[in-house]
């Protein structure tokens, strides 16, 4: 598995006030931070949250071809069944295309093919992005009753909301066997069950677009998860234009004007990811989609 | 940062499939699947821990075994797994001494345990009883059995201990490579051993090739020593321990035939070499005209034994159940041909419990050095032995399991057998008075095994 | 029925030629793998349950091995 695999076993590392646990998964550095009575709490903890987040990881991840995704990419036009989690996904992603116009698309993943942000000027030509263009759109999928048939040519991931989803995994399997207050974060995407031992809250930096690695701010939260949507570091620079990795998979283009980053609050990490990809893909109108939805966000211009 | 009390269209509606999402979902990791029926969840990542105890009984006050396991397995990240396996086994019971029943009482006498008591007080020990040799200061056990009964010493007792360990490690490409050892430790046996395995995948992982190697070696240390072979059974100690060495080679192939069928084929090809055998048992010499025996000789096996087997199994995923079907034939330069057929069917009946009947079927053909009892005036074979395991013999075991989910992909289960084999009685060429005696000395048996199952992280 | 070592050793060289060199044309696409993939369908579902069939069968009966290697380890040969 060449993959991002996690550590081998860690030991948590007590500090100041209390435990942070550390890994690799999804190609992110990921940590739990929780304040047990007891250390080997914090070492379960973290060890359950990991082991989740590597389930989620080998079963979800598209580049494996015997992982679900795979199953379902390699089908070429078979009808592939899949099982009760798989399944309760597909549907959350099927709503979701639906509430959000079209505008999130678990189709959308083969324009990785011809959009590559490494902060080249490769923009893709026309001719490239009309080939591509016939193979999105959930719309062309057949989902009913446990199986999932795609059409030709399309490929479909999780990439747009495994992480999220994993940290919620996460935070429910740690609560069968605590009530401690923990916060999950993989990544950047992040949730937090409750107040901190003292009462206090939790308190997250928020990473200055301009120079990454500073913080630009400080969010403190009691409950709820937080993700942030942002350019940062993917972007395509050609001609004096500057087009971002968040990708219109109606247009199949970079979505235009968007802000360099937007932060938001949910009660789940998977609906916090979701309005932060939806309000960056709404453009120059993302501060009035996110004061029309009453969502409490923060976004950076 | 606070949030507004009114929530927009959008958000009410993600929130609604959120809580659709999470909650039949539940905690998947612990319940990966609702039905332990169609249970498709990994052990990826999480630490397996299984253990049962085994209740074996035979018929006729015969072998008792009580026999508690367990066994973890450590699975990591990358594939790799750990495993270890703790066995404890206590038998008590009879066994067969090896010596032909009789019309009369015969009596037997064999080395004591309690050597160096320099006494002629006699005391009761079990059924039998101890006694001096006479002319030295020997104290030796005397049991009797009754006419007509097959003779088996009683007060046989043993304690045993085991542990085996495993490793596998899966290479970048998929290998996996195996290396393992055991050692288990009786009062009067003890046995390590040392294997490694190479298994690979072709054709999308639906064949796996799979090749292994097991090095074992062994040493009988009974307490009063080693007797030579066909010598006379007596009271007095023996020689020393004895050694026996064993390589295996096991070659096999796991092919997906279709969407419902696995089948295996495994090859394995074995060399014994050293003390084979049992320096408890004994053979009796009758006379060749009534049958009566007139005296009792230590068994001989042969020091070098090669054993082949050829094994298919099968496992059909058909009508809501799975059938295991399954094969095995062997041969050995000892003479023995068995064949053997297993079938089970393992049966749903709630999303939480399934049965599985299984049946067993096994005929073996004798050694060629097995004798029921040897002639007296024959010239002595190199070796014999009366060991009902080395005769020919059919045996059928039916049996019943079942299972039932607790939690997550946790199971307790039971499982039930009845063994019995069957052999000729009354052979054709017994002579005198051993035509109405039972020369079969095959067992019957019950066995239960009740375990539980768990993984956690 | 006797079976000859030579015969044994060719039925399991045939065998295993049937399986590898038949194998590209058997299988299950990866999309059919539904069924492979339950834990009901390895080929030792019950590994403890399985060591002590080996362990008594080992132990009463002249035959051993299989699916593995022989059970052994005891003096009960």
């Amino acid at each position: 598995m060449t993959e991002a695999a996690c550590e081998p076993e860690r030991l948590p590392e007590q500090l100041d006030d209390g435990f942070v646990y550390r890994f690799g998964a999804m190609h992110s550095p990921c940590e739990l931070r929780i304040e047990p009575d007891d250390p080997r709490l914090a070492e379960q903890a973290g060890r359950a949250v990991a082991a989740e987040a590597l389930r989620i990881e080998t079963t979800y991840s598209r580049y494996r071809p015997d992982s679900v995704i795979g199953r379902i990419n390699a089908a070429a036009g078979k009808p592939v069944r899949v099982d009760d989690e798989t399944s309760s996904l597909i549907d959350f992603a099927d709503q979701a295309w639906r509430l959000s116009g079209g505008r999130f698309d678990i189709t959308s993943g083969v324009l990785r093919r011809i959009w590559r942000f490494d902060g080249s000027d490769n923009v893709p030509s026309r001719a490239d992005i009309a080939s591509l263009r016939p193979l999105i759109g959930w719309g062309k999928v057949r989902w009913q009753a446990g199986e999932i048939t795609l059409g030709e040519g399309q490929e479909i991931d999780f990439g747009g909301f495994g992480k999220e989803y994993a940290v919620d995994c996460a935070v429910n399997r740690l609560r069968t066997f605590t009530d401690r207050a923990c916060l999950v974060n993989f990544g950047g995407d992040l949730r937090v069950t409750g107040p901190r031992r003292d009462g206090q809250r939790w308190r997250v930096g928020i990473e200055d677009t301009d120079r990454p690695g500073e913080m630009a701010g400080r969010l403190e939260l009691n409950d709820g998860a937080l993700t942030t949507s942002g350019d940062t570091r993917r972007f395509l620079l050609r001609d004096g234009i500057r087009y971002s990795h968040i990708l219109d998979p109606r247009t199949a283009r970079p979505v235009t004007d968007p802000p360099r980053s937007v932060t938001v609050a949910a009660p789940t990490c998977i609906e916090a990811g979701f309005i932060s990809t939806l309000a960056m893909l709404h453009g120059r109108r993302a501060e009035t989609f996110l004061k029309q939805e009453g969502i409490a966000s923060w976004c950076v211009r | 940062m606070q949030l507004r009390k009114r929530k927009g269209r959008l958000t009410t509606a993600l929130g609604l499939m959120t809580a659709g999402l999470f909650a039949g979902a539940g905690v998947h990791a612990q319940q990966a699947s609702h039905n332990i029926n169609d249970d498709t969840s990994t052990d990826a990542g999480l630490t397996r821990v299984d253990t049962a105890v085994l209740f074996y009984q035979e018929a006729g006050g015969r072998v008792k075994a009580t026999e508690p396991v367990a066994s973890f397995t450590l699975n990591d990240d990358s594939g790799d797994v750990l495993h270890v396996k703790l066995t404890a086994d206590t038998l008590t019971g009879a066994t067969p001494n090896g010596a032909a029943p009789w019309t009369h009482d015969q009596t037997f006498i064999t080395p004591s345990k309690t050597q160096g008591q320099k006494t002629t007080v006699t005391s009761a020990s079990g059924n039998s009883t101890l006694v001096t040799i006479p002319g030295t200061d020997v104290t030796a056990r005397q049991y009797t059995v009754p006419a007509n009964t097959l003779p088996v010493d009683s007060g046989f007792q043993d304690q045993r201990y085991a542990i085996d360990l495993g490793y596998t490690g899966t290479r970048d490409n998929g290998d996996r490579l195996s290396v393992g050892g055991s050692y288990s430790s009786e009062r009067d046996y003890s046995s390590m051993s040392a294997n490694v395995g190479y298994a690979r995948d072709f054709n999308d992982k639906n064949t796996t090739a799979s090749v292994a190697l097991n090095f074992e070696s062994d040493t009988s240390k009974p307490f009063f020593g080693t007797p030579d072979p066909l010598t006379q059974m007596s009271g007095t100690l023996k020689g020393g321990n004895r050694q026996k060495t064993v390589l295996d080679l096991v070659a096999g192939v796991s092919q997906v035939m279709n969407r419902y069928w696995l089948m295996q084929v495994n090859y394995s090809l074995g060399d014994t070499s050293g003390y084979q055998t049992d320096p408890y048992r004994i053979i009796s010499v009758v006379d060749g005209e009534g049958g009566a025996p007139v005296r009792y000789l230590y068994e001989s096996r042969p020091g070098s034994r090669l054993r082949q087997s050829l094994y298919i199994g099968n496992k059909l995923a058909l009508w809501g159940t799975v059938a295991d079907v399954s094969a095995r034939l062997y041969h050995d330069s000892w003479g023995i041909n068995a064949e053997t057929l297993e079938v089970a069917e393992r049966i749903p009946l709630t999303s939480f419990l399934y049965v599985e009947p299984s049946y067993r079927y096994y005929h073996q053909t004798k050694a060629n050095f097995f004798r029921d009892y040897l002639i007296d005036g024959q010239a002595l074979p190199e070796n014999a032995s009366s060991d009902s395991r080395l005769g020919s013999f059919d045996a059928s075991t039916i049996g019943l399991k079942l299972g039932m989910r607790v939690r997550g992909n946790d199971e307790l289960y039971l499982r039930a057998a009845s063994y019995q084999q069957t052999g000729t009685s009354h052979p054709s060429y017994a002579v005198g008075d051993l035509k109405q005696e039972n020369l079969f000395t095959g067992v019957k048996a019950t066995s239960v095994i009740l375990g539980y199952s768990f993984a956690f992280y | 029925m006797k079976i000859k070592a030579l015969h044994m050793a060719a039925l399991a060289a045939s065998a295993a030629c049937l399986l590898l060199g038949g194998c590209s044309s058997l299988g299950a696409k990866s999309w059919d793998r539904d069924l492979m993939a339950r834990r009901s369908m390895q080929p030792v579902t019950h590994p403890l349950i399985a060591g002590a069939d080996d362990h008594i069968y080992f132990s009463k009966e002249g035959a051993s091995g299989g699916r593995s290697f022989d059970g052994g380890g005891c003096g009960c040969n």
